[in-house]
């Protein structure tokens, strides 16, 4: 019964990512492109979000200073020279960590308390961005003579589907397991021979190196922007409205969530601007009260 | 009388002592819970621990295992002191517990559940399949054979203390800690879990059990520790326990005890 489910799954992610890879095939255009980075980005991004969130249920709003990390540290290495591949394991590392010298003091802290305390760490990493960095990141013109979005959403569509599989397998071990435990209980956790302080620092370690793959990536597709736009804020809220949209703890979930999320803000934000941020505040509270397992938990109902 | 061997393990009369606490004290603030209580088990043995509510019963258990730490005072469990360790190395040493009021992972399956403690307990499972397949055989032993795939937050109550004990012996323990595992239960359900206790019993694993039902302290227990206020009151067989005069005091009070 449980093997037939896993093949359905696995089918199921094989599908829609073959089928993403075969969108710019057949429409052409840099909108439709974007578009399906921008799929790419906030899946990846979210499965991060959802590896210590959704298997591990610690709140981390620290999300955006992780992104940031990697987004800064793979420019900087690819723009020294380096090929690229070389700088986004390099940027996903400088994540990683950033979030052990970050989860060793915080992860002692339970709760609401983690999201709090990671919040500020995002906060914190903005600000000193925003004032040690004030300028714009260009792309130098050595880089700029073979820029190709194709080729960049097709790095960020490999790397998108490594992630799923990661945490497909993550979800299939003997580490996940533990993370869903400390997710349930933590004192039952730890009366199962679960180190819980331990784990969790495991887990934030994965969960950060998505993040900075996921950095390194918006380093990768885009021309210039300014230094502080990788450290914000959004960055932290957008992967939990999405894995909650989706369904936290599942494989599945985030994929659905990043897809619709793309789409609706596309939709908002053409019609109403900033306006968007309200309506993606209702939609969190409504899912939140009323599909608390997502979009992939009306099927299990 | 008492020899110690090269392992450093201590025999009494060729019996192996598996635990030993040495004068315990353990305080909240002002309040003394655990008075310089000393204690020792062997293996294969079950234990009785009882005392009126607020004795010190639970706290002696979480001193044990791990979840507080004593003020002063060792323990000492195969021979190594573990006093101070945390509760998760405490499982890995070889002592489980359930808790009094029972912590199944709700939103995992009976079976993942009992997978967990196969996988991080002591000697654990090198992958998730082979602990789900020991899991499923300990789910079996305990009733629980049909409810593998059932979420534990939709088991009842004493399905889910049976969980609860197949996910503690999953773990392999050399001494399992029930915390009044009969408590809420129904007569028949108490009859149901009596049969489950003796059976594990049966297979060698020691216990330290506390308990409020008399029956149950009286058919398992080979020794019962009487506690009341933090101190040790009573240590001995569980039929003489029930008619010493300072057991009674305790639960009573003197002027009922006449």
């Amino acid at each position: 019964m449980k093997a037939r489910r896993d093949i359905k799954t696995i089918l199921i992610l094989v599908i829609s990512i073959v089928f993403v890879g075969l969108i710019p095939l057949f429409i052409k255009g840099e909108y439709v492109l974007n578009m399906l980075f921008l799929l790419c980005l906030y899946t990846i991004l979210s499965h991060s979000w959802n590896i210590m969130g959704g298997y591990c249920g610690q709140i981390n709003l620290g999300q955006a200073a992780f992104f940031g990390i990697g987004a800064l540290t793979t420019r900087y290495i690819w723009v020294a020279g380096y090929p690229f591949p070389v700088a986004l394991i390099a940027g996903s590392f400088s994540s990683l960590i950033l979030a052990c010298l970050i989860g060793i003091p915080t992860l002692r802290l339970r709760a609401h308390y983690f999201a709090i305390g990671t919040l500020g760490v995002a906060m914190i990493a903005l600000i000193t961005i925003q004032n040690a960095l004030p300028g714009v990141d260009f792309l130098p013109a050595s880089l700029m003579s073979d820029y190709n979005p194709t080729i960049r959403f097709y790095t960020a569509l490999i790397v998108a589907a490594l992630t799923i599989f990661a945490v497909y397998c993550i979800n299939n071990s003997r580490l996940g397991l533990a993370m869903k435990c400390i997710r349930d209980d933590e004192e039952a956790a730890s009366a199962t021979g679960i180190n819980v302080v331990r784990y969790k620092i495991i887990t934030l370690m994965l969960s950060t190196f998505f993040a900075g793959l996921a950095g390194g990536l918006f380093a990768y597709y885009y021309v210039s922007y300014y230094y502080y736009v990788p450290f914000e804020l959004m960055w932290s809220f957008d992967p939990v409205l999405i894995v909650f949209i989706g369904g936290a703890g599942t494989v599945v979930g985030p994929l659905i969530g990043a897809l619709c999320y793309v789409i609706l803000k596309e939709i908002f934000a053409i019609s109403m601007g900033q306006v968007n941020v309200l309506i993606f505040g209702v939609v969190f509270i409504l899912i939140v009260l009323f599909l608390p397992k997502g979009l992939i938990g009306i099927k299990k109902r | 009388m008492c020899a110690t061997n090269e392992s450093g393990i201590s025999f009494v009369w060729g019996i192996m002592r598996l635990l030993e606490g040495e004068g315990l004290f353990k305080s909240f603030g002002g309040l003394q819970v655990i008075q310089g209580i000393s204690f020792s088990l062997d293996e294969r043995e079950t234990l009785g621990i009882i005392g009126p509510n607020g004795s010190g019963k639970t706290t002696l258990f979480n001193l044990i295992s791990g979840y507080l730490k004593p003020d002063s005072g060792n323990i000492i469990f195969s021979g190594k002191n573990i006093t101070g360790k945390g509760p998760s190395d405490i499982c890995k040493a070889g002592i489980a517990r359930t808790f009094q009021i029972v912590r199944p992972f709700v939103q995992l399956t009976a079976l993942d559940n009992v997978a967990a403690g196969r996988s991080y307990g002591r000697e654990p499972a090198k992958t998730l399949k082979e602990a789900q397949e020991e899991a499923s055989e300990l789910l079996r032993m305990v009733g629980l054979g049909n409810k593998e795939h059932i979420y534990a937050g939709d088991l009842t109550l004493l399905e889910r203390k049976k969980l609860e004990i197949a996910r503690a012996l999953a773990t392999r323990p050399k001494l399992l800690l029930l915390d009044e595992v009969f408590a809420g239960l129904n007569p028949v359900e108490v009859d149901e879990a009596l049969r489950l206790i003796s059976k594990i019993k049966s297979m060698g694993i020691t216990m330290m059990v506390v308990e409020h039902v008399i029956k149950v302290i009286l058919n398992i227990s080979d020794r019962v520790v009487v506690i009341s206020s933090g101190s040790k009151i009573f240590e001995g067989p569980p039929e003489d326990a029930i008619e010493d005069k300072k057991v009674c005091e305790a639960y009573l009070g003197e002027k009922y005890y006449a």
